[in-house]
């Protein structure tokens, strides 16, 4: 496996949680908003596999970016940017999965909520990791 | 304690310890690869002359000062050190050092990139700045 292999998986495999995250907080969204409804049962159902699969998949996605990097965990320029907001990001993706297992169907409205800002901070994060990450593949 | 708490703490210790093992398991990987490198380096080179020697970068041309050396260094690690090293020594991409290449082919390079693996620099630098990237890595011995 050489380096473009790498290049190659660690380019794939991130969109898998970019997408899940984003898809997850939207779904507990919705669900959020419209809670008396029967369908924002299977909203929080569909984010908490969403998340889930999500946290599982950032891991193939940060050892792919390591070996990528030469196992930098900082780097400089945009390399430094890019981590600068993904390490927060995987970080806020494993404790919101470890959340969700935990709690379930559990949490309170309120608690719920601060877990949906705790989302979307996270989303952000791995949204604007995600751009840095463009600027060193297409350069600028 | 209620739930959400004993998930809060449960979330954290999580987020911690897949930092931490994150961190850590990058930290003991270049600690093995600088040990191998050094350790190559001690026992030397086995070649016993029958490797040919590298070729010889072509003579620089650019006349740069020091100050353009430190621009063109910052250049560098602001967009080339993610790939080639903080050092130049090869990352995903390859070692810098003593390139076998004319300055005007390391310009080149640097503004179309490599399809597929390096991406064009050209919009983000003048050709002045990609000068001073030049002169930067060509003063990488």
């Amino acid at each position: 496996m050489n380096s473009t292999f790498w290049a190659d998986f660690h380019g794939g495999a991130t969109h898998f949680p970019i997408a899940l995250l984003i898809a997850s907080f939207l779904f507990d969204l919705i669900a959020y908003i419209v809670h008396r409804d029967p369908a924002s049962r299977d909203l929080h159902v569909a984010s908490f596999y969403a998340i889930l699969l999500g946290a599982v998949v950032s891991i193939a996605a940060v050892g792919s970016g390591l070996i990528l990097s030469g196992w930098q965990v900082l780097g400089s320029g945009a390399l430094l940017k890019h981590h600068d907001f993904i390490w927060p990001a995987f970080g806020l993706i494993i404790g919101l999965a470890a959340w969700r297992l935990v709690v379930r169907e559990n949490a309170s409205r309120g608690a719920f909520g601060i877990y949906l800002l705790v989302t979307l901070v996270a989303a952000i994060c791995i949204a604007v990791g995600g751009y840095w990450g463009g600027v060193l593949v297409m350069g600028g | 304690m209620r739930i959400e708490m004993r998930g809060l703490v449960i979330a954290v210790m999580a987020a911690f310890v897949a930092l931490a093992v994150t961190f850590s398991l990058a930290k003991f990987v270049r600690q093995v690869q600088t040990g191998i490198a050094a350790e190559n380096t001690r026992l030397g080179d086995n070649s016993h002359g029958k490797v040919a020697p590298p070729a010889a970068p072509p003579a620089a041309t650019i006349a740069l000062t020091p100050a353009d050396i430190a621009s063109g260094h910052q250049f560098y690690l602001e967009s080339c050190a993610a790939c080639h090293g903080d050092n130049a020594e090869g990352a995903y991409g390859p070692n810098l050092h003593n390139l076998p290449l004319a300055e005007s082919d390391i310009a080149s390079i640097i503004k179309t990139g490599f399809k597929g693996k390096m991406p064009s620099f050209a919009k983000k630098y003048s050709d002045s700045q990609i000068n001073d990237i030049v002169g930067y890595v060509r003063g990488l011995k």
